[in-house]
């Protein structure tokens, strides 16, 4: 935590010097800003959510037949300065909503330096607080997904669970008219990244890892609390605990034509046998690949496939890791532009396999989801979203709460989306 | 001279360089979709020595993250302007050999320009906004003209006679992404229909990273 803070302050420090270096006046000084307010009506049929202690995938469950009621879903501010003659770009996210553990606290802030390209091949470094390059659904303001409320199982995981602080450096040329890109990261804290996923299974929903802030885990009885006896009730996404760096790779390639592909791996390079104040290193790999294709001038469609493991704990014979999961998790995305809004599909599928104790702690998780969202523009500062979220899991480890292992929640949204800048 | 052969020659001047056309160019892809944006260009065979001037209006605007037009002929030597009307600020720059520059950060209603003094395509790019793309046709040919929404630019006042027409676009698969054809301009409205093979487009995808 000593870390990140740190590295929030000089940033946030460098920024400053240089925009008052540079800002001729208070409006240049507010033009840089920008923000989201998102206020939704909400009805759900399901689990208590996991945000609550439970295994509820969603949001906004509290464990009741039907309920309805209007929440404030986020209210974020961006601050993008911009430092003439350097070309360097400072990003911070701050942002503040009901489901996060601090009222007001940061999401993403970093530092880019992008040069004025002079040829075909261009290049550019970022550093600072991040969420890595994974997610084609979030190219909306403040982390958001543009095509539906909530984004996918794989990028709702990324959002929650892959913050990272650390450098990331990217290089794009054409060959033959063929686009290639590069990024590579070194990063820390991101240490206990696979928790969640571990101990909850697949979530999908709209709610970011914050710097400062945790994410309760599912309680789970006091046969696991007596496994686990070191392992704190929640978990910090934002940690580092074991002094290593971890690094990702993503290789993009656009032929020419209507479709791009990209390929990532991930590997944080955690020490699963240090602890921390109950936060584990956690060893997390991953894959993943995407697709984003133009079907014509108005149809798009995204998809995702994720594969990957995590362990974490002390080596037990005779089963290993104490905990030991492979998880995979794909969707694919249609979107179609119409005069009047927007109507985007999606289907789900994710699934977490444990490998070993399962008498123990079974954290096996199946499920499919299905997605409808119609947004449209009512002003050019508003934008009505309606949205219908299907969940149909099975997740064992629901036993421990007294609840049947197989849930099927159903989630109604209109969301009202206020932008500013 | 005989007065004959004076009257024959004041008629084929008459007929030929003296009087003046117009030319209609209609650009389509091969299953018959009009291309916009195309710069079509009629060259004389004939030396005409007019020089290069145009009534469209010299600027590139910066509206909504775009630039608009997307294609701008201009002649050699043109100032143009870039008013930005957006509320974030721009850096435009170009590395194209026949004007390379960059203007740097500048924010709402502020403009600048920029001299041309050397004819090319001249590829614009936002260094900020990665899919802000236009392009800056740089001539010294006074007949010169884009196509349209439909495929078609006319251009005119061209001199009657043979001529080349010259058609340019960025997405075009023909070398030097242009294909010509010779023509005969005649005094009244010429017309010319060319199908123009395009590249897909590419949409630029890099999200906020």
């Amino acid at each position: 935590m000593a870390h990140i803070r740190i590295a929030g302050l000089a940033l946030a420090l460098s920024l400053s010097v240089a925009q008052a270096n540079e800002a001729d006046g208070l409006w240049t000084f507010l033009d840089d800003f920008s923000g989201r307010l998102d206020v939704r009506a909400i009805a759900i049929d399901g689990e208590r959510s996991w945000l609550k202690d439970s295994f509820g995938k969603t949001r906004f469950g509290n464990g009741e037949d039907l309920e309805g009621r209007f929440v404030l879903a986020n209210a974020a501010l961006v601050w993008q300065p911009q430092v003439m003659d350097w070309n360097l770009a400072g990003y911070v996210h701050a942002q503040a909503n009901p489901g996060q553990y601090n009222g007001v606290d940061l999401v993403e802030a970093f530092l880019k330096w992008k040069p004025v390209p002079e040829s075909d091949t261009r290049f550019s470094v970022r550093g600072g607080v991040f969420f890595p390059p994974i997610s084609l659904e979030h190219d909306g303001p403040a982390w958001t997904p543009t095509r539906t409320l909530t984004p996918s199982a794989i990028n709702a995981w990324v959002g929650e669970e892959v913050l990272v602080l650390g450098v990331e450096g990217t290089v794009r040329t054409l060959v033959d008219e063929h686009e290639l890109q590069l990024t590579g990261a070194v990063f820390q804290n991101n240490d206990t990244s696979g928790t969640l996923l571990t101990y909850r299974g697949w979530a999908m929903h709209d709610t970011l890892a914050t710097m400062f802030g945790d994410f309760a885990i599912p309680d789970r009885g006091p046969a696991w609390s007596g496994f686990y006896a070191t392992q704190a009730p929640s978990t910090e996404p934002a940690r580092e605990v074991d002094g290593r760096f971890g690094s990702y790779l993503r290789l993009d390639w656009t032929p020419p034509g209507p479709a791009t592909f990209n390929v990532l791996y991930y590997d944080n390079h955690g020490n699963p046998e240090v602890v921390e104040e109950g936060q584990y290193g956690w060893r997390t790999r991953f894959v993943n690949a995407g697709v984003a294709v133009d079907l014509d001038e108005d149809t798009e469609l995204l998809a995702q496939y994720m594969n990957g493991e995590t362990v974490m704990g002390h080596w037990m014979p005779p089963e290993g890791w104490m905990a030991d999961v492979g998880f995979a998790s794909a969707y694919v995305l249609v979107s179609h532009q119409f005069e009047c809004g927007l109507l985007a599909g999606r289907v789900d599928w994710f699934e977490v396999r444990d490998r070993n104790y399962e008498w123990i702690d079974d954290n096996n998780d199946d499920g499919w989801a299905g997605t409808i969202s119609w947004r449209t523009p009512v002003r050019e500062w508003a934008t009505v979203v309606a949205e219908a979220l299907y969940i149909d899991s099975d997740h064992p480890a629901r036993v421990d709460q007294g609840h049947e292992p197989s849930q099927q929640e159903l989630l109604l949204q209109l969301a009202l989306q206020i932008d500013f800048k | 001279m005989r007065p004959a052969v004076a009257f024959v020659m004041v008629l084929l001047w008459f007929s030929t360089a003296a009087r003046a056309g117009d030319v209609n160019v209609y650009v389509h892809t091969d299953d018959g979709h009009p291309v916009a944006d195309a710069v079509v260009t009629i060259v004389p065979a004939s030396e005409i020595g007019a020089a290069a001037k145009f009534s469209w209006p010299m600027k590139v605007v910066q509206h909504k993250l775009a630039f608009d037009p997307f294609v701008l002929i201009v002649p050699v030597g043109a100032q143009v302007a870039f008013p930005n009307f957006d509320s974030v600020s721009h850096h435009v720059f170009s590395f194209s050999p026949a004007k390379k520059f960059e203007i740097e950060l500048y924010g709402r209603d502020e403009t600048r320009s920029v001299a041309f003094p050397t004819s090319g395509i001249v590829a614009l790019g936002c260094n900020i906004h990665d899919n802000m793309s236009a392009f800056i046709y740089v001539t010294d040919h006074p007949f010169a003209a884009k196509t349209d929404a439909e495929g078609k630019a006319t251009v005119t006042g061209v001199p009657a006679g043979t001529a080349t027409a010259d058609i340019w676009h960025p997405r075009s698969t023909a070398p030097g992404q242009r294909v010509a054809q010779s023509l005969v301009v005649s005094p009244g409205t010429t017309t010319l229909t060319r199908e123009l093979e395009l590249r897909a487009q590419r949409k630029v995808r890099h999200g906020s990273y």
